[in-house]
C-alpha cells in the first residue's frame, strides 16, 4: 500500500511561477525619467551633418527651420562642396545602399563643388545663388513668405573665407539672417 | 472541545502584487521611441544679421534714425575693429594702428587664442570708452511689429563691432570671438548685451 501524501505536498500551491519584475520596473523608470529629461523636440529639427565637427558656442538659440546648407570639407561619404541639408542626404552615408546610389544622392543635393567655393576670382558661389533664387521663386509661386534666412552647417576648421563667401552670396540674393549651427557649450 | 483551526486561517494574509505587465509594455514602447528622438548633442544657432547692402557696409547708426536725423547726427564714429591673424587679436578704435587706441592680444600658443583677454578688452571699451547710454530708443520691427528697445550711445556706431579675420583663420576662432563679444556681466552682476551688431569682414 502506498504511503499517504505528506501534508506539505497536499498544501503545496499549484500557482504558476511568476517572474519578479520589480527590479526591471525600477530600471525602466529611471531610464524613462532620464530620457524625458534629455528629450528635446527642437533638437530634432536639425541633425548634425555627416561626420563634420561643428564649432562650439555659448549661444542658446533653439534651432528652427530655414533654407539649410552644409559645407563639407573632409568627409568619408561626400565630395568636398556645398550641399543642401535635407533628411535624405544622410543616405549618402548609408553603407547598406550600393555606392552608385549613394553617389547619385550626393550629386542630387550638391549645390556647388569645392572649386566654386575656393575660386578667389569670384566673390560669389553661383550654385548657391541659383539655389536661393530658385527657392524664393518657389515660395512666391506657393504664396509663402519669401525665404530670407539661411541655416549653415560648417565644421569648426572651415576657413573663414568660405563663410564670408557664403554670406556674400546670400546677401546678393536678399538673405537677411544667417543661422550657423553650433554645439551648445555646457 | 474547540475545533482545529483551518489551514487557510493558519496560512496568514497573502501579499498582493500589482500586475506590472501593462506598465512594462508601455515602457518597452516609450523607451525606444525616446531613444530614437532624443537629441544628445545639443545644437544651437548662432544668428548673424549683416547690415543690408544699402546701409553702406554697416557704418553705424541707431535702428530708428531717419535720413534727416542721420544728416544732423554729429556724434563721432568709434570704428571698433578686431583683426584676427594667426598670431594675435588686434583691437583698434578710431582706426588706430598704434598707441593707446590699439591693443594686441597674442595667442597663448599656436592656434590657442586668448578669448578671456579679448572679452575683458571689449568690456573695458564698452564701459570706459563708450560709457553709459545717452538715451533709450524705441522702434518697431517692420516684420514682426514688435517694439524694439535700443540705446543711443556717445558714438554713432556704439553697438557695432567689426570682425576682420584673415582668410584661412578657422571658423571656430571667429565663433569664439563672436561669443566673447556677445554679452557681459556689469558691476552689479547683470547680464547685458556687449556688441549687438557684429559685422564680419575680411582682413587683408
Amino acid at each position: 500500500m502506498a504511503f499517504a501524501p505528506s501534508k506539505r505536498r497536499r498544501l503545496k500551491r499549484n500557482d504558476d511561477p511568476k517572474m519578479n519584475l520589480s527590479s526591471m520596473m525600477d530600471m525602466m523608470t529611471i531610464i524613462l525619467l532620464f530620457l524625458l529629461k534629455s528629450y528635446s523636440a527642437s533638437g530634432a529639427l536639425i541633425k548634425p551633418a555627416l561626420d563634420i565637427q561643428l564649432p562650439q558656442s555659448s549661444v542658446q538659440t533653439e534651432p528652427k527651420r530655414a533654407l539649410a546648407v552644409v559645407l563639407i570639407k573632409n568627409s568619408n561619404f561626400l565630395q568636398p562642396g556645398l550641399y543642401l541639408d535635407t533628411e535624405e542626404i544622410g543616405d549618402a552615408g548609408n553603407e547598406k545602399l550600393p555606392p552608385a546610389r549613394r553617389a547619385e544622392i550626393a550629386n542630387q543635393f550638391m549645390i556647388a563643388p569645392m572649386a566654386q567655393i575656393e575660386d578667389e576670382n569670384t566673390p560669389m558661389i553661383q550654385g548657391l545663388y541659383d539655389k536661393i533664387v530658385q527657392q524664393q521663386d518657389q515660395d512666391m509661386d506657393l504664396g509663402k513668405e519669401v525665404t530670407d534666412e539661411m541655416t549653415i552647417q560648417a565644421a569648426s576648421d572651415i576657413p573663414y573665407n568660405w563663410i564670408l563667401k557664403i554670406t556674400a552670396t546670400g546677401s546678393a540674393a536678399n538673405i537677411a539672417t544667417y543661422d550657423f549651427v553650433v554645439i551648445k557649450e555646457e | 472541545m474547540a475545533y482545529k483551526p483551518s489551514n487557510r486561517a493558519k496560512s496568514g494574509e497573502e501579499s498582493v502584487e500589482p500586475n506590472v505587465t501593462p506598465i512594462m509594455n508601455l515602457m518597452v514602447v516609450l523607451i525606444p521611441m525616446l531613444l530614437q528622438v532624443a537629441a544628445f548633442v545639443q545644437l544651437a544657432l548662432l544668428e548673424y544679421a549683416p547690415p543690408a547692402l544699402d546701409e553702406g557696409g554697416g557704418g553705424g547708426g541707431d535702428a530708428d534714425t531717419t535720413q534727416h536725423e542721420e544728416d544732423v547726427d554729429d556724434r563721432p564714429l568709434l570704428n571698433l575693429t578686431v583683426n584676427v591673424t594667426e598670431e594675435q587679436f588686434e583691437v583698434s578704435i578710431r582706426g588706430a594702428t598704434s598707441g593707446e587706441d590699439f591693443r594686441v592680444i597674442p595667442v597663448i600658443s599656436p592656434g590657442n587664442y586668448n578669448f578671456d583677454a579679448i572679452h575683458d578688452t571689449l568690456v573695458h571699451i564698452r564701459q570706459e570708452v563708450i560709457g553709459t547710454p545717452l538715451d533709450t530708443l524705441r522702434s518697431v520691427d517692420e516684420e514682426t511689429g514688435e517694439e524694439v528697445l535700443g540705446f543711443k550711445w556717445k558714438f554713432k556706431d556704439g553697438d557695432n563691432l567689426k570682425i576682420a579675420a584673415k582668410a584661412d583663420i578657422p571658423w571656430q576662432v571667429v565663433v569664439g570671438l563672436l561669443d566673447a563679444a556677445r554679452r557681459f556681466e556689469d558691476k552689479d552682476g547683470i547680464n547685458k548685451p556687449l556688441y549687438a551688431q557684429p559685422i564680419m569682414g575680411r582682413f587683408e
